[in-house]
């Protein structure tokens, strides 16, 4: 049996489109890392300009004068005066200076600092000097003023995770730059400690996002503490990601992970690679006139059925390892950093960490069921038919037609369509709830493939066994 | 003598259609059999039942006792064969065809291989890709193939296809080789009756499906043969000499071609005597013979024409 499967790759290896394959993996992995950079490169950001906000300023200054332009007006004055120019800009990475002047703006302006003000003096000359003060401490560059802001500006939702947070800074002395981390993890998790103690002051019913709000400040809080400027956070619960696209269980803040996972959206198109050779494993020899040569060795038809269905399994397995492997190299080329990033839960109350590979390697391993699920279905094909251009021509077709038509199905709410194969064999998806069809489980995807599998091998092992050559 | 293959009551049905009919077939260690047939009589549907590559619908095969069906790698590990063209994996060289098979079969050393291609005259060019093979080279390689193990059972299906008068000669050696030194049962398909007149110790004729003579080529020809002698003479004065000679006996006949020669027919009992008589007549008569030449009797191929085309010119 080892020997015939020795063969099965021996003739695999000596067709040149083999190797293409192999080089195809790499260039993509490769791509995949540079090619963002190079576009990312070209592309600046434009900075919020003193133009930008001088003609900002003559249109408010233009239109007609009511209260809130005074307050936008005396904003952007002050700002043109502090040389602040990303005022309005406010996409996460607005320096700390536009956003102190902007909060100290929010939290005392309340008109009175507008001479038209009608409020009575001591709000005023509260607004004038706290205003006063930010200003000052923009000038000499003093930070701390700004983390005090900041805790009176969250001071409405009573959120003791929050102060915590800003006071581990203030007491670390952390510059609230871009570049520090630690400033950047807190500003990330504030709406999130906000979140926990909405629940809890409200006495909310606790929930999935409680639980995750709650977990990922635990483990902001465990990663300030330890000093772990890269981890992933693995959720309790899964949800929506930011573009609430698919749903999430781990988030990945480590550039070399989360790059290593990402890209294992290349195993698709390896599989399509392997069902060529899938497709032609069988068809292939009766194309070339070999399968009678390789049928009257003293081996059963079974046993080399067997072999070629092993040989494609194997090779999909080492390919997606390999895969798997030129994307942790091109990442490593590529520069990204983490590599050592621990896999942080918090679970009953502590924080555990665990491997972050365990988690890649699982969501490699995952997809790997339906190209396995693929790759047999195109095995099957290449077992009925003789011609290995039919064979891979009808595998590319059922994949793709089968895939549609279930999601077909789906959108139609036609609910057999769950019992197809094509709705079960996301097994990730399913586990974290995105099913194409409602209650759709683990156990039930994987009976399912089980199924279609033993139907597949037997229907294409009794049609090699029986085949008149 | 030993059993090699034995068919008995062979069956086989392509939809509608009857290709074999009852066919029954003994060939035995050490000889090379022929089997003979024109177009679609059913050689190569013969030969892939024994191979195991088409099923059996009615019948028995077995090899040196092993039932093809109920026994296959145990019979098939005493098979070599080349079955219709023979293919290799192209994007492979010679050599790591050949390796693939050695892996597969028991036995078979890396000695084993280098002596084979040896064996087959394709020490030269056996690290060369298949694709740039010729015809003939891929015959060789197919017969390599098939000798890997030290079969008891080599069965060829059109060998000489493709091969150069020397390539033919080489084959006919090993094949006589392997048969009368070694032991082994040779099975050869071929439409070149020369070649398997040459080669062959018994033969086999199949025609619509059935089996329909099995004897030595020496029991074939010589009952096809015709019962009389025809001698060629070169003499001085031919119409003069033959006049001579049918005055001699009576059952003599033949014809003058011109001045110098002429033939004559007599019946094939008679004795060697009556030839040597006849000759001293002729001589004692003052004719200068230059030569006396037999001419020869039937080939296989006009025994096989004769029987053939008893049945029509058509594919069956």
């Amino acid at each position: 049996m080892l020997n015939l499967i020795k063969n099965e790759f021996v003739k695999i290896f000596a067709k040149k489109s083999s190797y293409v394959m192999i080089i195809a993996i790499l260039v993509f992995a490769f791509a995949m890392q540079f090619l963002p950079k190079l576009v990312n490169n070209q592309y600046y950001y434009h900075d919020y300009g003193r133009e930008n906000l001088e003609s900002d300023l003559a249109w408010y200054k233009e239109t007609n004068s009511d209260h809130n332009n005074d307050y936008v007006i005396s904003l952007i004055e002050t700002a043109l005066e502090l040389e602040i120019y990303d005022l309005f800009y406010y996409d996460g990475s607005q320096s700390w200076q536009a956003a102190y002047l902007n909060n100290t703006y929010e939290l005392y302006y309340h008109d009175a600092y507008s001479e038209k003000s009608e409020a009575d003096e001591t709000t005023r000359q509260q607004a004038v000097n706290a205003i006063d003060a930010c200003t000052k401490a923009i000038k000499s560059g003093d930070y701390k003023p700004y983390y005090e802001t900041m805790k009176v500006y969250y001071a409405d939702s009573n959120s003791e995770l929050c102060n915590k947070m800003i006071d581990w800074l203030i007491e670390h002395d952390v510059v609230p730059e871009d570049n520090d981390w630690r400033y950047m993890l807190v500003r990330n998790n504030i709406g999130n400690a906000i979140t926990v103690s909405n629940y809890e002051n409200n006495k909310r019913e606790l929930d999935d996002a409680y639980d995750n709000a709650k977990a990922k400040c635990e483990i902001c809080m465990y990663r300030l503490n330890n000093n772990i400027q890269y981890g992933v956070t693995q959720l309790p619960h899964q949800e929506l990601d930011d573009n609430m696209y698919t749903a999430v269980k781990y988030i990945y803040d480590t550039p070399f992970w989360s790059s290593v996972d990402g890209s294992s959206g290349l195993l698709t198109i390896m599989c399509v690679i392997m069902i060529i050779i899938a497709g032609g494993i069988i068809a292939g020899e009766f194309g070339q006139g070999t399968i009678k040569f390789l049928l009257i060795n003293p081996v059963s038809r079974a046993k080399i059925f067997w072999a070629k269905y092993a040989s494609v399994i194997i090779l999909m397995i080492l390919t997606s390892i390999f895969t798997f492997l030129s994307n942790i190299i091109a990442t490593a080329f590529a520069g990204n950093a983490g590599i050592g990033s621990p896999l942080l839960s918090y679970v009953n109350g502590s924080i555990h960490t665990g491997s972050v590979l365990g988690v890649v390697i699982n969501t490699y391993a995952f997809d790997l069921v339906e190209y396995i699920v693929v790759i047999t279905i195109a095995f099957m094909i290449s077992a009925l038919f003789r011609s290995t251009a039919v064979s891979i021509g009808i595998s590319l077709f059922v994949m793709f037609v089968g895939a549609t038509a279930t999601e077909i199905f789906a959108a139609l709410k036609l609910d057999y369509g769950r019992y197809l194969v094509f709705a079960n064999w996301d097994i990730l998806g399913i586990k974290y709830g995105n099913g194409l069809f409602p209650h759709m489980t683990v156990t039930g995807a994987v009976i399912n493939i089980t199924i279609y599998m033993i139907l597949f091998l037997f229907i294409a092992r009794d049609a090699f066994v029986r085949k008149e050559v | 003598m030993e059993t090699a293959i034995e068919i008995r009551g062979l069956n086989k049905s392509f939809g509608k259609r009857h290709v074999l009919k009852d066919v029954n077939l003994t060939t035995y260690a050490g000889e090379v059999f022929g089997f003979l047939g024109p177009n679609g009589a059913g050689k190569s549907t013969t030969i892939k039942m024994i191979v195991g590559l088409l099923s059996i619908d009615e019948g028995q095969i077995s090899i040196c006792g092993n039932d093809v069906e109920k026994n296959f790698e145990d019979a098939m590990k005493l098979v070599g064969a080349i079955v219709e063209n023979p293919e290799s994996y192209k994007n492979l060289t010679g050599l790591q065809n050949l390796q693939l098979y050695a892996r597969i079969r028991k036995g078979v050393t890396p000695e084993r291989v280098q002596e084979v291609i040896e064996l087959v005259g394709l020490s030269n060019r056996i690290k060369e890709k298949v694709g740039k093979y010729s015809l003939g080279m891929k015959q060789r390689l197919g017969l390599a193939q098939a000798l890997l193990h030290h079969p008891k059972v080599l069965i060829l299906d059109e060998p000489t296809n493709g091969l150069d008068p020397a390539g033919i000669k080489t084959l006919r050696d090993i094949l006589k080789k392997l048969a009368h030194e070694e032991g082994v049962c040779v099975l050869v398909s071929s439409h070149m009756m020369s070649e398997m007149e040459l080669m062959c110790d018994r033969v086999g004729i199949i025609m619509n499906g059935a089996m329909v003579d099995v004897k030595t080529i020496d029991e074939l020809v010589a009952s096809a043969a015709s019962d009389t002698l025809t001698f060629h003479y070169y003499v001085d004065r031919a119409e003069e000499a033959f006049k001579t000679v049918s005055e001699y006996d009576e059952t003599i006949s033949g014809h003058v071609m011109d001045e110098t020669h002429f033939e004559i027919s007599y019946p094939s009992d008679k004795t060697d005597r009556f030839s040597g008589e006849l000759n001293r007549k002729l001589f004692e008569s003052g004719y200068s013979i230059y030569s006396i030449t037999p001419v020869t009797n039937k080939h296989l191929e006009d025994v096989f024409l004769q029987m053939t085309q008893e049945g029509g010119s058509q594919i069956a």
